[in-house]
């Protein structure tokens, strides 16, 4: 096969498919015309896009669209399953069936290696965790994967997530299964939110695939819209800031003084804010542009006032997610149920795996029997317990989902610890009520901080980078040398301080200018367009900040 | 709004962005001062990001089969016999980035090897000194070669340290100080207070108080404590043996050691201003220990040393921001007063990377500049063998792609020169790395072997290279055991 067709058809681990590469546009393009064929018919419509969508995967993943391939057979074969069976038990059986096989492929891919590196260190065994899709694919299409690593599949938490929506909400009645098989592949696998969300329900999208196509004009300038403040926030902001600060400070924190790892972390929380709302950004303009309404994913989170309020304006669709299939069958705020103390078995189990120290399990035992007594001689005990334990598990899980290590556990635990904090502190707080524009501010600051502060456990590469990180803004911060230290970073300073103006501007000004590029008529908004691409290259080309170390 | 209206818009966007490339300038468009537009070119909207970096991944995917059979197969000259399941022996062999040396003179570093050859006879300790920049900071690339040489040759510990460290050293070993030490250094801006250049052979020293109180006047405590790192070599915790280097105290001091916060040793040190050493044998290390100084004036410390009682010490010596031209500006009496003490036998010379940045197109200044710093380090310590690494591949951005700083070539040449034009060997890092382009792929590798600033080493980057020029050296040890094996069966 010539080069050229080799890149454009077959997979290559250098160059996936992503939003921000050209490639993807002159997929897009490719996408485009025939849909504009095809869209009319929705079996077809729905078909060719479920194989577009394959493609897109193949490209991104490679052969792991397999596995995809898979969790869409399973789950549409058992979702009608659980939809014919009369009795409860059948239906039971059909539904842990399916939330067995999705859990262990996700678990398989993601905690395989610290499983493998738990049984080697208990029982002294030499296992070691072997990619075996990457083998196979080395052998039989003489591919070079390292077989050693094993990757997760591009996207598995986010497709496996709506399979998983999808079972459960037939088990529950709530929707009826879907009839045809491409067009459930579709619900699984449309492109634009498939390897980095909105978690799409399958009662929310299900209903659009038997929708006509229909895109007002309004909508067009929205899409175009989010297209555009989507690639702006990843690559202006974003990709800038962290080619030219966040990335070289993370990866060496000693090295930096306390300064430029507090304005690390800062830019962190710009960063990832930018990278995946801007991605999610451009995958609902792209989804509207094609006839498809996806969820909000993101509404300002760093205006939230208080942890829980953060927790509802991030990631929203996972937050929900968690809520609706986790958070809530545990008992939600009300009651610790069966499903609670097995949640908080494996939150545990997983600890004590992480540490390697079975002494932990004695001691967690007696933490459970002390709390269980004080709970039954003190009803304020039992109460607080009650509604707080569910609302810690499922934070410590939404940790774990991110990784098995410590530094997820302690996440996912300040979180948690912080949403709960917050609930005893509301009972109490004069300011509460207030809507002072003070009151509003500190709350403001107080909560970006504490998430920020959080993210030290996220984003540092390992255990000893947390604690350089830290070492270094309490003890060696570098004051002397900091008006030195914003001169040498301007750029990447400036280009901070107008990602958080833009973020905390009010929401008017932003809607206002929405109307505006709406408004303009196509050929304007083409020159639009252009203009903001090429603004965008000046900040993908400028010259690579210096490496400078300053000496304190 | 119909797809194909939107297939239109998104034609039309396509096009204009084509025309801007056909008839962009490919360099830019220069508008006031440094700023400068850019726009895609034709060639970019065809070619795939990661097409331009070099391909690094059979230099690591090799790595794992050089073992020191190989590498005494190789230096043996019976390669023809090996065969590696697996891989292919000759593509292994032309993997491995040979030391290089002045006029082919393979001879250059046989003083050192036989200094580590007779390791095994002598109860001696010799001594390597790693000089560097930023590259080498927190013990990165020397804490992998002193345990590959400690395994081998013998001996332990971390080897000389400042007492005050610059950022939270904790890799090979967890260093804390207390707050009131001053570190002073003779490298980089220079404190002009200083008025004389005694700095040691760290290029720095510490005080913990006013140098010129008396006596009757309060006194001030300061400690440092080393304790056992997570992330270290089990040579490297086992040091047996603890120095401290010093002089000019004008007055007394009181100097306490303590093992696992157990007081084992107290004493007063009378005043001097020679250069003295304190030193203590341990039996076993402990899991820390740590060293207390009071006193109303204080010396200069010029460092610690935590080696083993025989064997081969190697020190990390990082000089943030150095091009490595400091060695003829320092108190020449009091350096090689030091070197003798420390038994130094080689010194490994990496830098270079501070000069790549420096706007400079000739490198003959650099070149001759860095030759008399080797040929004053003969000077100062006889007999010693020196090793030039040259620097690592760094990158500049060229739009939107990583390109390698045209400087860096340049720069490594100029090293090489200097080795060369001295008499000394050389070891060409960029060339292992994988030549022009390399950094971006290591930069990006999976996991990330280098730093986002396309500069420094991440420890795995760092142990990855190490080994490298482990392999390097041992391969030349191996050649000269031969011959000096040959030479006592043939007399």
């Amino acid at each position: 096969m010539p080069d050229y067709l080799k890149q454009i058809f077959l997979f290559n681990q250098d160059a996936p498919l992503i939003f921000t590469q050209m490639y993807f546009w002159g997929f897009f393009l490719v996408v485009l015309l025939f849909y504009s064929f095809l869209y009319k018919s929705k079996p077809v419509r729905n078909t060719y896009l479920w194989l577009v969508s394959m493609f897109f995967y193949y490209k991104t993943g490679g052969l792991f669209l397999f596995i995809l391939v898979f969790c869409t057979l399973a789950d549409f074969y058992i979702g009608h399953a659980i939809y014919r069976s009369r009795t409860k038990s059948g239906k039971k059986g059909w539904l842990a069936l399916s939330l067995a096989s999705t859990l262990l492929i996700l678990a398989f891919f993601k905690y395989d290696i610290f499983f493998t590196e738990t049984i080697n260190s208990l029982f002294n065994t030499h296992f070691h965790a072997v990619n075996h899709a990457a083998s196979w694919s080395n052998i039989f299409l003489g591919t070079r994967f390292d077989i050693g690593k094993l990757l997760p599949p591009v996207g598995i938490s986010f497709f496996t997530f709506q399979t998983i929506s999808y079972t459960v909400d037939v088990y529950r009645g709530e929707i009826k299964p879907v009839d045809r098989l491409t067009d459930y592949g579709f619900f699984v696998s449309f492109f634009p939110q498939l390897v980095a969300g909105p978690i799409v329900r399958a009662s929310q999208f299900i209903p659009q695939i038997y929708r006509d196509y229909s895109l007002s004009k309004e909508e067009f300038g929205q899409a175009l819209f989010m297209i555009l403040k989507g690639l702006i926030k990843k690559l202006f902001i974003g990709d800038f800031i962290a080619v030219n600060f966040v990335d070289r400070v993370f990866s060496n924190p000693g090295s930096y003084t306390g300064f430029e790892n507090l304005m690390g972390l800062y830019g962190y929380s710009l960063q990832v804010y930018c990278d995946f709302s801007g991605y999610t950004d451009i995958a609902t303009g792209l989804a509207l542009l094609m006839g498809f309404r996806l969820p909000r994913n993101f509404n300002s989170p760093y205006k939230a006032k208080n942890v829980g309020d953060f927790w509802k304006r991030w990631h929203i669709s996972l937050s929900s997610w968690l809520k609706d299939y986790l958070y809530i069958p545990m008992g939600g705020n009300r009651s610790a149920s069966v499903f609670t103390y097995i949640s908080l078995s494996l939150v545990l189990a997983f600890v004590v795996l992480l540490s390697g120290n079975f002494l932990l399990i004695p001691l967690f035992s007696g933490i459970i029997l002390v709390t269980g007594i004080l709970m039954y001689f003190f009803p304020a005990v039992r109460t607080s317990v009650h509604n707080n334990i569910n609302l810690m598990i499922t934070m410590l899980i939404g940790g774990l989902w991110h990784g098995a290590s410590w530094m997820f556990v302690i996440w996912g635990g300040l979180n948690g610890l912080g949403v709960v904090i917050y609930k005893f502190w509301k009972k109490i707080s004069p300011w509460e009520t207030s809507d002072h524009w003070a009151s509003d501010v500190l709350k403001i600051f107080i909560t970006f901080n504490f998430i920020t502060f959080t993210r030290i456990w996220f984003r540092a590469e390992s255990m000893k980078g947390t604690t350089d990180l830290l070492n270094q803004v309490l003890f060696q911060f570098g004051w002397s040398a900091v008006p030195e230290m914003i001169l040498a970073y301007r750029n990447v300073f400036v280009i901070m301080i107008l990602g958080y103006i833009l973020h905390w501007l009010s929401g008017s000004i932003k809607e206002k200018s929405m109307k505006w590029f709406t408004a303009i008529p196509v050929y304007q908004k083409v020159i639009v367009s252009t203009f903001v691409v090429f603004v965008i290259y000046q900040s993908v080309s400028a010259d690579l900040q210096p490496f400078i170390y300053f000496r304190f | 709004m119909k797809p194909s209206g939107i297939l239109l818009f998104f034609t039309s966007v396509f096009a204009l962005l084509f025309t801007g490339a056909i008839f962009f300038p490919e360099h830019g468009l220069q508008i006031a001062g440094k700023l400068r537009l850019q726009f895609f070119s034709k060639k970019e909207l065809f070619t795939p990001e990661a097409n331009y970096y070099a391909n690094i991944s059979s230099i690591l995917s090799q790595q794992k089969y050089i073992t020191d059979s190989l590498l005494l197969a190789i230096a043996d000259g019976h390669t023809e016999e090996l065969i590696i399941p697996g891989a292919n022996t000759d593509s292994l062999i032309s993997s491995i980035t040979r030391i290089e040396y002045p006029a082919h003179d393979s001879t250059v570093l046989w003083p050192l090897f036989r200094s580590l050859r007779n390791l095994s006879s002598s109860r001696q300790l010799i001594r390597i000194m790693h000089y560097g920049d930023s590259q080498i900071e927190d013990d990165r690339i020397t804490s992998l070669l002193r345990n590959k040489l400690q395994s081998r040759f013998g001996g332990s510990g971390a080897g000389l340290v400042p007492v005050s460290q610059l950022y939270p050293y904790g890799y090979s070993m967890k260093q804390t100080s207390s707050a009131n030490w001053n570190r002073f250094t003779g490298f980089g801006k220079l404190d002009t207070a200083i008025k004389h250049r005694r700095y040691g052979t760290l290029a720095s020293y510490c005080t913990f108080a006013p140098q010129n109180r008396h006596a009757e006047q309060d006194t001030t405590t300061a400690w440092v404590k080393f304790s056992k790192s997570p992330h270290s070599y089990s040579n490297t915790k086992r040091f047996t043996q603890c120095r401290v280097f010093y002089s000019q105290n004008r007055e007394p001091f009181l100097n306490e050691l303590f093992q696992d916060n157990i007081l084992v040793d107290a004493d007063i040190v009378p005043a001097t201003t020679r250069l003295k050493v304190i030193r203590w044998k341990l039996d076993a290390p402990g899991d820390n220990l740590k060293l207390t100084f009071k006193g109303t004036s204080s010396p200069e410390f010029y460092g610690i040393a935590l080696d083993g009682q025989r064997g081969v010490a190697v020190d990390n010596i990082p000089l943030r921001g150095s091009s490595g031209l400091f060695f003829t500006r320092m108190d020449q009496q009091l350096m090689k007063e030091m070197f003798r003490e420390l038994n130094v036998k080689c010194f490994i010379l990496q830098f270079g990377g501070n000069f790549v940045p420096s706007g400079l197109h000739n490198f003959d200044g650099y070149e001759n500049w860095f030759a008399s710093q080797i040929l004053q380090l003969k000077k100062l310590c006889p007999g010693a063998s020196i090793l030039v690494i040259g620097v690592a591949d760094m990158s500049v951005k060229e739009k939107n792609r990583y390109i390698t700083d045209p400087n860096v070539e340049k720069v490594r040449d100029a090293l090489r020169n200097a080795a060369f034009n001295t008499g000394s060997a050389f070891w060409d890092m960029y060339k292992a790395m994988g030549g022009e382009n390399s950094m971006p792929s290591w930069v990006f590798a999976d996991p990330p072997l280098a730093s986002g600033d396309f500069v420094h080493f991440k420890p795995l980057g760092a142990k990855t290279i190490a080994q490298m020029f482990y392999n390097a050296f041992i391969l030349e040890y191996h050649r000269y055991e031969n011959h000096a094996r040959q030479i006592t069966s043939n007399p």
